[in-house]
């Protein structure tokens, strides 16, 4: 079939069936300005945060572990400068009824070992007692218990 | 309004103390013949202009890239074009409905619609065209309203001209049928 036996109606140029609302096209170059700029300002702030967002992160996160290696060695050095004396410690092992615990073989091994003698001088029970101790095993006589 | 050659748009767009000016230049000259063409597509017009805007943004962003191998107009047709075919298919998705009803849907906005031209000749074409398939409806618009050439027609759909004119025959033929009917 010939498509001129069907008569379309005739189509004026430039004429359109639908018609626009009023200065749309007045506007219309306007709002796409905005929206260029909008979209321009929208993909640099995104390229800012592509590129330096992960320096932030890694920043914090050097910062953070930094921080608790810092507070790790500050507590290290804490105990290392928390060394008791002999003397401290025997007055907090009393405190403690830890005392109680040790036989007093392991105590005066121990206090010996740290150096610590003003313990024996002392005439105190535990002096008394590691000198019974000491006769009990025969190291020596009731004379020289006397006498100490 | 001054009227741009491809080369005078491209040629300012490329520098970018000119580029806006460029682009505002482009959408003054472009937007009637596009807007119409979507607008014949989608049939609303706040559909019409979202798609519009769409195309010019993708326009922007493209233009430092375009290759003269087509016309500046041809190609942006095309981008108008495509985005129609997404929208029309999106449509039909989001509402799961086949063609048919959402084309009647389209149908019943045109009685509707403030801004149609009310010649009632008009509204009566407009219904027909409705009632053609997607790709006839392209056809018959680009041929009878925007007098394109098939050539033309060729190169935005990416068709043989044979098949634009027998597409353009049959869609002429239904519409003729449609309007006998009613």
């Amino acid at each position: 079939m010939n498509e001129d036996q069907f008569k379309l109606p005739e189509h004026a140029e430039g004429r359109q069936p639908f018609a626009a609302p009023e200065g749309y096209f007045d506007s219309f170059p306007n709002r796409m300005a905005y929206r260029v700029q909008a979209k321009q300002q929208k993909t640099q702030i995104f390229a800012f945060d592509v590129l330096f967002r992960p320096m932030a992160i890694t920043t914090i996160v050097l910062f953070v572990f930094g921080t608790a290696i810092l507070t790790f060695q500050g507590s290290e050095t804490e105990h290392s400068e928390n060394n008791a004396s002999g003397e401290t410690l025997l007055s907090y092992v009393e405190q403690e009824g830890i005392l109680d615990e040790l036989s007093e073989d392991e105590l005066v091994e121990h206090l010996f070992e740290e150096g610590v003698t003003s313990v024996e001088n002392d005439e105190d029970s535990l002096s008394i007692e590691i000198t019974e101790e000491l006769v009990n095993e025969d190291f020596i006589d009731f004379e020289t218990y006397d006498e100490l | 309004m001054q009227e741009f050659s491809d080369k005078e748009l491209l040629d300012l767009f490329s520098k970018e103390d000119t580029r806006n000016y460029a682009f505002n230049m482009l959408v003054r000259q472009y937007q009637q013949r596009l807007y119409w063409h979507v607008r014949k597509m989608v049939i609303v017009h706040d559909d019409a202009d979202d798609l519009l805007q769409n195309v010019f943004i993708k326009a922007y962003k493209g233009l430092m890239a375009f290759r003269e191998d087509s016309k500046i107009f041809t190609w942006l047709y095309k981008i108008a074009t495509n985005e129609c075919i997404t929208f029309l298919n999106n449509k039909k998705k989001r509402f799961f409905l086949p063609i048919v009803d959402v084309e009647s849907q389209l149908s019943r906005h045109l009685e509707n619609d403030p801004h149609l031209s009310s010649d009632r000749i008009q509204m009566k074409l407009q219904q027909a065209i409705l009632t053609l398939p997607e790709k006839q409806r392209l056809v018959f618009n680009m041929k009878y309203f925007d007098e394109m050439k098939y050539e033309e027609m060729s190169e935005i759909l990416g068709t043989s001209v044979g098949a634009l004119k027998a597409s353009y025959h049959h869609a002429v033929k239904k519409i003729e049928e449609f309007i006998k009917r009613n």
